[in-house]
């Protein structure tokens, strides 16, 4: 596996955590690799009350792209269950947007990681 | 959507109160000594073998070690500006820890061979530098490798310049992939991943020497009786650094509690999170604290200690604050009443002031553990130093690194079996 798809994979993995935090049991995945990027999209349907857990998501995953940081902490995406890798995932993208609908509970997660 | 960026003038504002602050640091120099007895002292300090402990303010004086810690600092704040570095967190601690560990071992001449091996390894990659400086800049805790080769061995200079520039850029080439594999170990609980790589890289090297017949001697250059101007100066710097905080942060405490009910964990960015405002005073609580600290146990203010105080400063802006750090310290201080040793012996002074590397352990699992993690650091540190016989600066970098990834998954266990949830 590359670096990039490793680092790709550990992501999904952290972003996977943060659904299963707000009790998504039914969640898709889709990752697509381009020449000069990667887009990830998660989308699940939560249960109960996920308005502060979103609110951390968002404020955490929109951490402006830090290359230089990234390159000595990306291992630690995805590795455990704590909230603050989710702030590495926002260093690690250059885009991000995290989207909620009310009513049917769905939340959906949309990154995009320049190469 | 695009990401929010750092506002451009709270990063010029950022790089600019680093860049005075070391300024002033070098300047404050000449309030101790004669600009000739300065650089006088300071030839000493770059020729002088400085594995761990060498107190530069012993080796070259008061003046020398100042300047010698304003001017390493400062042309570390050049070159990440030069690399268009922005400014965050990590580059507080990394400063910081650079200028602190100026004071007992890093100095103008021995730091460069180990950056120049991490660019090294940024070309072979094909990379940017930049993507790999806070290696570099964390990396220089092996500079002594190059002192000793270069100064310490009994060999012509025409061999120990290619030894020394060689063992230099060999160390700095190999501690990109390090950073990031060793940082699985410890899950982030030891913020100062690179001494815990440098521990291990420290004592290859070693076993190396060794088995060619050098072996180093203990080595303890501890000066003491600066406490009575020390303590007013630096205490008079964090005071000055709160209230710049309070001034940018529009004159309130806004932010700073919310910052110390973080856990601390790497990635905990005060600077990204909370702004600077919150972040410069809690890193001038960091800094007080750690002075105040070493008044209340009768400890020295001297080269070693400064150390350990800027890089508590640091850190406070990427992890530490005084919530989550005052467990693993009052850990270090039982042990200091139940074990053979004093809190005043200098090993264990520096081990109180470098244990909250542990920090983040007492922020996510509480004040009991964060006490243990200190506890059993003060020990560790005192046998895991012979591994690499001070060759590695961060010696407790290195014992931290061991802790945590010894103690966390244990934490962990015996938590999810209590059914806490850890998240």
């Amino acid at each position: 596996m590359s670096r990039e798809h490793e680092r790709v994979v550990r992501m999904v993995s952290e972003l996977l955590n943060v659904l299963f935090s707000m009790g998504a049991e039914d969640i898709g995945v889709q990752v697509r690799e381009g020449p000069e990027d990667f887009s990830i999209f998660l989308r699940g349907k939560t249960r109960g009350d996920i308005r502060q857990k979103l609110q951390k998501a968002r404020r955490l995953l929109r951490m402006p792209r830090r290359r230089e940081m990234e390159e000595e902490l990306w291992s630690l995406a995805g590795s455990v269950d704590y909230d603050t890798e989710l702030s590495l995932v926002g260093m690690m993208t250059d885009k991000a947007d995290v989207r909620h609908e009310e009513e049917t509970g769905i939340v959906e997660i949309e990154l995009l990681r320049k190469k | 959507m695009e990401k929010n960026q750092v506002p451009q003038q709270g990063e010029k504002n950022g790089y600019r109160i680093l860049f005075l602050t070391f300024l002033s640091l070098a300047l404050a120099g000449l309030l101790f000594d004669e600009p000739g007895a300065i650089l006088a002292g300071l030839s000493r300090i770059v020729t002088d073998p400085d594995y761990l402990i060498t107190d530069y303010m012993g080796v070259g004086g008061v003046g020398a070690a100042f300047l010698n810690s304003g001017l390493v600092s400062m042309l570390c704040i050049g070159l990440l500006r030069y690399l268009g570095v922005p400014l965050t967190g990590i580059t507080f601690a990394a400063i910081w820890t650079v200028a602190g560990f100026s004071f007992f071992g890093k100095n103008v001449l021995n730091v460069w061979f180990i950056i120049a091996g991490v660019g090294l390894f940024a070309r072979y990659r094909r990379e940017p530098f930049s993507r790999f400086i806070y290696s570099a800049l964390f990396g220089t805790a092996l500079a002594p490798l190059v002192t000793q080769i270069l100064f310490g061995f009994d060999a012509p200079l025409l061999l120990r310049i290619p030894l020394a520039t060689l063992a230099g850029l060999a160390t700095g080439f190999v501690l990109p992939p390090l950073g990031a594999a060793m940082m699985r170990f410890h899950q982030g609980f030891n913020l100062y991943n690179i001494g815990f790589v440098s521990g291990f890289i420290g004592s290859i090297v070693l076993s190396l020497f060794r088995s060619y017949g050098f072996v180093p001697e203990t080595r303890l250059v501890w000066s003491t009786g600066h406490n009575g101007v020390l303590a007013p100066l630096f205490l008079a710097l964090f005071s000055a650094m709160f209230v710049l905080g309070f001034l940018m942060n529009g004159r309130k405490l806004a932010g700073l509690a919310a910052l110390m009910r973080r856990p601390g964990r790497i990635v905990t960015d005060f600077f990204l999170l909370f702004g600077i405002g919150p972040t410069l005073m809690n890193m001038a609580l960091g800094g007080a604290c750690a002075i105040l600290y070493l008044l209340a146990i009768g400890g020295d203010i001297n080269g070693p200690t400064l150390g350990g105080v800027f890089t508590v400063v640091g850190f406070s802006a990427f992890g530490k604050h005084p919530r989550n750090m005052a467990p693993i310290v009052a850990g270090v201080v039982i042990g200091g009443i139940t074990k053979v040793w004093g809190l005043t012996d200098p090993r264990i002074q520096l081990a109180a002031l470098f244990a909250t590397t542990l920090a983040p352990v007492a922020g996510e699992f509480g004040p009991l553990w964060g006490i243990a993690a200190g506890f059993i650091h003060s020990s560790l540190v005192l046998n895991i130093g012979s591994l690499h016989a001070g060759f590695n600066l961060y010696n407790n970098g290195f014992s931290g690194g061991t802790v945590a990834a010894v103690l966390v998954p244990v934490i962990e266990a015996l938590r999810t079996g209590s059914g806490k949830n850890v998240s």
